[in-house]
């Protein structure tokens, strides 16, 4: 109400909705990179395209600081136990993006060593199709994953 | 002076232990008896006409049903290189898949280490003498020899518990059957 001296100066909103605004914008991602996919990630993460511009680009190198595991490349067998390892040692929220179809599917890999879709084993948020995918894909879904994170339930303890 | 131009010197010094002479795509292949396969190697290296100092590649292959061929399955090939002549000669070796086991080239070659490893690990040649004959690129919890033709094409050996996992050989079949009633 326009009459309401308070009404220049504060903003009313739900404590979920903020959490949801400042977890969507301070996503501290992990890089777990293995493969070609690699190359199209720094691409996207460098100055031409940059991720910083939507909060979503911080990589730390402690799955214990990151809350976005972004797997970039293909999964074998012998890994995966790693992968699974780094997952369970990032703190609660998290999120897992496969990036590629290597990390999707499996991609062209169909045989003895390779994971068909890290979401055999770990909750996937996000998939980004492409062999590699462009960067454009990616911020697409990164930003898709923020949507997703906003309107997600976020309980303080 | 190029290598083939010599071979005969090799059926002189080693008589029946050379199998024959093969062209293969364009290249001399010497066939040689899986006995005698490590002072060939080293008399290409030590005979100063030759001088073969480096050993490119050495990999294996497993020819069940190929087409038109004939004897031993598995087959193991050596590459070597010399770098003051600029010669390369390639080398074959095949060998039963009842007993695929052949001495080890790592005591004249330090590269064969690694190269044997590889080699055991994917077509399951047991290389004798060798210091260290485990698995390079697979985990030790794998069972058999991947590039085996006997190796289910699409078998799997998950470490960790796969959720949801698709069972890929009844969907292969599948899959052929859709093929060849549509054809």
């Amino acid at each position: 109400m326009s009459g309401d001296p308070l009404y220049d100066v504060v903003l009313t909103t739900r404590l979920d909705k903020v959490l949801g605004w400042a977890r969507k914008y301070s996503l501290f991602q992990y890089p777990f990179v293995t493969a070609c996919c690699g190359m199209e990630f720094m691409a996207t993460s460098a100055s031409h395209y940059d991720t910083d511009r939507f909060g979503a680009a911080f990589p730390r190198f402690s799955p214990r600081q990151a809350d976005l595991l972004m797997v970039v490349g293909t999964i074998t067998h012998k890994q995966a136990p790693i992968l699974k390892r780094i997952y369970d040692q990032m703190c609660d929220p998290k999120w897992v993006v496969a990036f590629g179809v290597c990390a999707t599917s499996g991609g062209f890999y169909q045989n003895y060593c390779s994971v068909p879709g890290i979401d055999t084993f770990l909750p996937v948020d996000m998939y980004i199709p492409g062999c590699p995918p462009r960067p454009e894909t990616v911020i697409d879904a990164l930003l898709k994953l923020q949507d997703r994170i906003q309107d997600q339930r976020h309980s303080i303890v | 002076m190029l290598f083939f131009e010599a071979h005969k010197i090799l059926f002189e010094k080693f008589g029946s232990k050379i199998l024959g002479l093969e062209n293969q795509t364009g290249r001399q292949v010497v066939m040689v008896h899986a006995d005698s396969i490590v002072e060939v190697v080293q008399f290409l290296k030590d005979e100063p006409m030759y001088a073969f100092d480096l050993l490119v590649d050495l990999s294996g292959a497993d020819y069940s049903g190929y087409p038109e061929h004939v004897g031993p399955e598995l087959c193991v090939s050596y590459q070597l290189l010399s770098t003051t002549k600029q010669t390369r000669c390639w080398i074959k070796v095949y060998l039963p898949m009842a007993e695929a086991t052949i001495a080890t080239l790592s005591s004249v070659y330090a590269a064969a280490n690694w190269y044997e490893r590889e080699c055991w690990d994917m077509y399951g040649i047991r290389f004798t003498g060798h210091p260290y004959l485990k698995r390079l690129l697979m985990y030790e919890e794998f069972e058999g020899h991947p590039l085996r033709k006997s190796y289910p094409i699409l078998k799997m050996q998950p470490l960790i518990p796969m959720r949801d996992a698709v069972d890929y050989e009844n969907v292969a079949r599948l899959n052929r059957a859709d093929r060849s009633q549509g054809s």
